[in-house]
């Protein structure tokens, strides 16, 4: 794999975490109806993720394989209890359960091994914050067009949409705008 | 007619359909039916062991039964990070042990099935707060039938619990490799070929079980 | 991989022609209101064909007037109140998604006119279960409150009996989506498309046997079931359907005869008004598994027979009949 800047930065569009890879759809397909569920969502996402990938990017490689995804479990359950905190105290308790299962997301257990530690430590930064605003802005799509569609409403304020769809906020319409918006995404940063 | 009445209660609580947790598993899964079978098997294990196990802990330690520890889900992903930890070492120890040469072929399913969003999804399902939150625990029914034995705070609910989520998870992976070659067939367009049209394949079903329960 | 790419994309004349008799008798039950849906339906259709075939950089060709029949099956699988914009909306999904996404000519996984249907279920529940009685027929533009009720069939649904005679049941002429109330006519039709074989013969055998197994433990006939929930509309539109159904007789008549014990299974134990529709898209994977099995064993027992003749030709056996006819 080529360890440049310019694959370091394809994590926002060209190597979109959702879209490109398909990891970590279960928050977006179920939570993100509404444009303000998305921006919680990738609040957690970004925080519980950044600080976890980070701090377990000093891990030594010498441990085995296997303690050593314990362990980066083990670090984004510590890291998600003051985030937890910061949710219940801003009344962000609208994620539900898929807060508590953002420690085990694939970025954290999966492709933090696969690529993020792979990279010269100058580039893991900047990609895992890029990587991270893919993600989030992934949710944000989602959100915005569900809850127009299917609301009404941008952040509760109501616009004039003639009509209103309301089983677009059911787990299946996240399913399948989410198909549709990776084939929109294929269509423009088509694979190699 | 039992038959439908399980069918539908795996559809209608599963964990792919309904709660979209495990879909990068369910890929995985459905790429040959030797990855389908070990796999889902996996996944039931370590769901079945997991509630089993935080069951067993919740009633030995004192500590877990306060109600800031289960109900308020601080320090539940710790908890539950710990327990399938311990039951990754064990698999792990005991399949090095056992299956010899098939070990190398075997690990990597058990990397993919133990720190995944379904199996946590299952525990904290298992141990949701409006279990405890209510005082006085509300059962549901195994597989659909008016059996109220589904108490998350026994080890036998917790084990029928795990079973029932097991199945609907292969359910839902028979369901994907049934189609799977179609999906990629040079027919459908490039820019849903894979991985958007498997997405929307889900979701139309997804849709044809939503119209059931609503 | 299952036949179904080899299927030729066209529709028979004689598919028209029952389409096109269900739309009449719509029209007449509904009036002028009816076909305007239908129409706006069929151009809505035609619209999206063409854009998701541009985006496609494929070019319209005579094959792809089939893909209007779908949206004119959901549409008859509406009631005539049901607004245009739901119409436009729905006919959009069931193109882009039901038709293009899985590719279109020869790649259907479900029908496409059952996506388009959950679709409008899900999003305009209520638009969708309430139905003006046959012979009202509605303002083209304008609110119609107050004369809209619950099918027929829901109510058989909840009480069990009919609320019409038999005869006004036989002819349509109850409260029910525009196409699926002439029991006589759909009777007919699939009579004819049978024989003309536009339909899965084993599809509709499966499913009618489904259903009358499963009926034969309960209280009430089979007929009855027979005659609500659109059953017959969519043993000829849905599971009949020879586009979407593979090929294959065994694979093909085990699979509709468990959608047709589904069917019956959601009308008498969840009392819904589209079992049908929801049984054909719950089993729809099952049909192309069972068709995949069955083409992997005919052509294991093809490869069998031929290493048998190779064998018994290089022992000096003649293997074909005519030759051993001259010998003798």
């Amino acid at each position: 794999m080529k360890q440049n800047k310019f694959s370091a930065i394809d994590g926002l569009f060209r190597r979109n975490a959702v879209l490109a890879e398909g990891m970590v759809i279960a928050p977006i397909v179920v939570c993100c109806d509404t444009l303000p569920k998305a921006l919680i969502l990738s609040l957690a996402f970004a925080c519980i993720t950044f600080l976890s990938v980070s701090i377990a990017s000093f891990f030594p490689k010498s441990i085995p394989y296997a303690l050593r995804i314990i362990l980066y479990a083990i670090t984004s359950s510590l890291i998600y209890i003051p985030v937890a905190m910061l949710c219940s105290y801003l009344n962000f308790a609208v994620i539900g359960m898929y807060l508590p299962l953002l420690t085990v997301n694939s970025f954290v257990v999966l492709h933090s091994e696969l690529y993020f530690y792979k990279l010269q430590k100058r580039l893991l930064l900047p990609a895992l914050f890029l990587h991270i605003a893919g993600f989030c802005l992934t949710a944000v799509i989602i959100g915005l067009v569900r809850e127009i569609l299917a609301y009404g409403t941008i952040c509760g304020r109501v616009v004039d949409v003639p009509v209103l769809m309301q089983g677009l906020s059911a787990p299946w319409a996240g399913f399948i705008l989410l198909g549709i918006l990776c084939a929109v995404h294929r269509k423009f940063f088509p694979k190699k | 007619m039992w038959i439908f009445t399980v069918f539908l209660s795996l559809l209608a609580d599963n964990l792919i359909f309904t709660k979209a947790l495990g879909t990068s598993t369910l890929m995985a899964a459905s790429k040959s039916r030797s990855n389908l079978l070990i796999l889902s098997l996996m996944m039931s294990l370590f769901s079945v062991a997991g509630c089993m196990l935080t069951t067993i802990l919740y009633w030995s330690i004192p500590l877990l039964r306060h109600e800031s520890v289960m109900v308020e889900s601080l320090f539940s992903p710790i908890l539950y990070t710990a327990v399938i930890s311990v039951i990754y070492i064990v698999v792990l120890l005991l399949l090095y042990a056992l299956s010899g040469k098939w070990f190398s072929t075997i690990k990597k399913y058990v990397h993919l099935s133990a720190f995944n969003c379904a199996v946590m999804g299952v525990m904290h399902l298992c141990f949701a707060p409006e279990r405890f939150l209510t005082g006085s625990f509300v059962p549901t029914d195994f597989l659909g039938m008016s059996m109220p034995v589904m108490d998350a705070r026994t080890v036998y609910g917790s084990l029928l619990f795990g079973i029932q989520m097991g199945l609907g998870f292969l359910l839902a992976s028979l369901f994907l490799l049934a189609v799977r070659k179609r999906l990629y067939a040079p027919e459908v367009p490039a820019a849903f070929r894979g991985f958007p049209a498997i997405l929307v394949y889900i979701g139309l079903l997804s849709m044809a079980i939503h119209a059931i329960t609503v | 991989m299952n036949s179904a790419a080899t299927k030729p994309h066209f529709r028979s004349p004689e598919y028209w022609l029952a389409l096109g008799a269900v739309c009449l008798v719509s029209l007449c039950f509904y009036g002028l209101r009816a076909a305007l849906i239908i129409g706006i339906a069929t151009v809505t259709a035609v619209l999206t064909d063409f854009f998701c075939l541009f985006l496609q950089n494929k070019s319209y060709r005579k094959v792809d007037i089939a893909n209007i029949a779908p949206p004119i099956v959901m549409v008859l699988m509406f009631p005539s109140s049901v607004s245009y914009p739901v119409v436009v909306l729905s006919t959009v999904f069931t193109v882009a998604v039901g038709i293009h996404v899985f590719g279109s000519r020869r790649n259907y996984l479900f029908p496409p006119a059952a996506v388009g249907y959950l679709f409008a279920l899900l999003c305009w529940r209520d638009e969708l279960l309430n139905a003006p009685h046959a012979g009202v027929h509605l303002p083209m533009f304008g609110s119609h409150e107050g004369v809209l009720q619950s099918t027929l069939s829901s109510r058989f649904n909840h009480e069990g009996v009919f609320a019409a005679e038999t005869f006004d049941i036989l002819i349509g002429n109850v409260a029910s989506p525009m196409g699926t109330g002439c029991i006589l006519l759909l009777a007919v039709i699939l009579l004819v498309l049978l024989f003309r074989s536009s339909v899965s013969c084993w599809g509709v055998a499966g499913y009618l046997f489904g259903i009358s197994f499963l009926a034969n433990f309960g209280s009430i006939p089979a007929l009855y079931y027979l005659s609500v929930n659109m059953v017959i509309f969519s043993m000829i539109f849905l599971v009949g359907d020879t586009l979407v159904i593979p090929n294959g007789r065994l694979s093909v008549l085990f699979g509709s005869t468990l959608t047709g014990m589904l069917t019956y299974y959601l009308m008498a134990a969840h009392a819904l008004e589209y079992a049908p529709v929801v049984a054909v898209m719950l089993t729809c994977p099952l049909w192309h598994a069972l068709a995949e099995i069955e083409e992997r064993i005919g052509q294991k027992l093809d490869a069998m027979e031929l290493a048998a003749k190779q064998e018994m030709m290089q022992d000096g056996v003649p293997t074909d009949v005519e030759v051993l006819h001259e010998t003798e």
